[in-house]
């Protein structure tokens, strides 16, 4: 006999803006497992209330005058400490909503729980005896991206960033999860190969051989362009398996074969930009991580904005781009203040460092008025925010 | 006096305004975008444009992308030539930014590059602007490294990108651009 699946559970949103909520919707379909699914407030079992939302008090008021006993998720930065509610703080994320649904379901948030953001989710009945007045605090701009950039994972995003959760960076044993050495990398052995073309000012052939068969990558320094006889899932491959598994040569034609190479080149579908490619292999190797002589506490800044009409672009990537083009700072403050997953922050500059772009300072940066300018909002910030969701409707 | 309607329609017309040289592919960017099909205000070229195209724009070109249905974003192609640069400032006033295209086949790029960033040099003192390098396919240098090294020389520090203005995943990647650089919080 077949066990019984419960249906999913009507869930309606309150303080969202319509993307948020079209993200959460695709968020539980793709991600829910079937746990919940998006419903209008008439017809909602439970509720998904977010506190970080201006006059979030007066909301909630209304709310509770119309849903009294409604099961609810006060979702925000900070606990607000409300009686009969379960709260997932922010920065959110599928597994966390999906067990405090789950409470909502079995009935236990009568008594106060808590679903952190970190590890597994620990809950704890915290039974603070407040009357269920909250007072509320000047609002935080908090927007709902993890759950967007789980679902970025989704179109593809996974590939060149991995799933590494975040770790503590003031924690030595923490840290030293998040590098890599890209010399002992297809990474490291094409950088090698491309210095050694360009001081020749000849093409460098990189050859690896794999499944018995050799695989070529040519390296023409002159017209900026490489080609190669692989796929992009065999790139991949390679470049998270170390390099010493299979056997590779490095061959090195002469002035005229080079001229040879280039010209076929030109009319190619194998050969691509330079900088698209290495700015991929560096993706594709870091999987989230950093060079192993990165120091998260020095300032970095952009030599210039990555050409990104010819690059995979990573979440975040433009905004990155436009702070550290204008301003060096430290990637341990950059991946607090964006609130993005630091496998975002650190991808991105694997691959802008392997193009050469980054510079290290050694000013100090200024949290607070970072801080400060993150929290201050642009004149046109929301219309800006429609402009983006139209120009990616677009295409 | 304004009406409080006009006022409010005032308030949610905002334009984005692309220029660049002749032949660079502005009226072909705004098509790319455009929800509507654009007005263009082309006739037949008569002087030496015709050794790079038989149309040019005469006015400007018109495109429009809706946001809703009371919010546009009003595109404006400024024309390539420098007798109607009359037009410019007209042009520009309001906007939120502005968009150079640059075309990389002609003879003297960052002549080109110079002249329309001190052309429009008081708008994009309160502005913003993103450079977009146009038939780089077939005509490779300048680079986009020399670009970049050019416009530091000028004290700029500018997004600039490689764009067949005939595809509109390009000219987006102006635009969004633009608009990140205004505000890098966007979207975070």
């Amino acid at each position: 006999m077949a066990a019984n699946i419960p249906s999913p559970f009507r869930i309606a949103v309150i303080g969202m803006d319509a993307r948020a909520h079209a993200a959460l919707d695709l968020a539980f379909q793709k991600l829910g497992k079937g746990c919940a699914t998006l419903a209008e407030p008439a017809n909602a079992e439970g509720f998904i209330f977010n506190m970080d939302v201006f006059d979030a008090h007066t909301r909630w008021q209304h709310y509770r005058t119309k849903f009294p006993e409604h099961p609810t998720i006060i979702v925000s930065m900070k606990d607000p400490g409300m009686e009969g509610t379960v709260y997932v703080a922010k920065p959110l994320s599928m597994p966390n909503l999906i067990q405090a649904i789950a409470q909502l379901r079995t009935g236990s948030n009568k008594a106060r729980n808590t679903v952190t953001p970190k590890g597994n989710s620990a809950t704890k009945i915290a039974g603070r005896g407040n009357s269920g007045l909250y007072k509320y605090g000047k609002p935080v701009l908090v927007p709902l991206t993890p759950v967007i950039h789980e679902l970025n994972e989704h179109k593809g995003y996974e590939e060149y960033c991995g799933t590494a959760r975040d770790v503590d960076l003031s924690d030595k044993h923490e840290r030293s999860k998040i590098f890599y050495n890209p010399e002992g990398s297809l990474q490291g052995v094409l950088e090698t190969a491309w210095r050694q073309a360009m001081a020749k000012d000849n093409a460098v052939i990189l050859a690896i051989k794999i499944d018995e068969i050799w695989e070529s990558i040519t390296l023409l320094s002159g017209i900026d362009k490489v080609v190669t006889t692989m796929d992009d899932k065999q790139l991949c491959y390679l470049c998270t398996s170390p390099l010493y598994c299979v056997a590779t040569r490095l061959l090195y034609p002469n002035a005229s074969k080079t001229r040879e190479l280039e010209q076929q080149a030109l009319v190619s579908s194998h050969s691509g930009a330079m900088e698209s490619f290495f700015w991929k292999i560096a993706l594709w190797t870091a999987h989230g991580r950093l060079p192993e002589d990165t120091k998260v506490m020095q300032p970095v800044r952009l030599k210039r904005w990555p050409n990104f009409t010819r690059l995979v672009v990573t979440p975040g990537a433009l905004s990155m781009a436009a702070l550290l083009n204008d301003k060096a700072m430290p990637l341990a403050l950059l991946a607090k203040v964006m609130g993005l997953p630091q496998r975002y922050i650190f991808s991105f500059y694997s691959a802008a460092r392997s193009l050469k772009l980054i510079v290290t300072e050694s000013a100090n940066a200024q949290p607070d008025s970072i801080q400060q300018k993150r929290n201050q909002q642009h004149l046109h910030h929301n219309l800006f925010g429609r402009i983006l969701q139209k120009l990616k409707q677009a295409v | 006096m304004p009406t409080t309607n006009t006022a409010q329609h005032r308030k949610q017309q905002y334009k984005i305004i692309f220029t660049g040289p002749v032949g660079a592919g502005k009226t072909t960017a705004i098509t790319s975008l455009s929800d509507t099909p654009p007005v263009t205000t082309d006739e037949r070229a008569s002087d030496m444009t015709q050794q790079r195209k038989t149309t040019t724009t005469v006015a400007m070109d018109y495109g429009v992308m809706s946001l809703d249905s009371s919010e546009r974003i009003h595109l404006y192609g400024t024309p390539g030539q420098e007798r109607f640069c009359f037009m410019w400032d007209i042009l520009v006033e309001g906007g939120l930014g502005l968009i150079l295209l640059l075309d990389n086949s002609r003879a003297d790029p960052f002549q080109d590059m110079h002249f329309f960033l001190d052309a429009f040099k008081e708008f994009i003192s309160e502005n913003k602007i993103v450079v977009g390098v146009t038939f780089m396919d077939k005509n490779p240098r300048p680079s986009l490294v020399e670009y970049h090294s050019n416009l530091n020389r000028l004290g700029f520090s500018l997004p600039v990108f490689e764009v067949d203005s005939r595809l509109t995943e390009d000219v987006s990647m102006l635009v969004q651009a633009l608009l990140y650089s205004h505000d890098p919080w966007l979207g975070v």
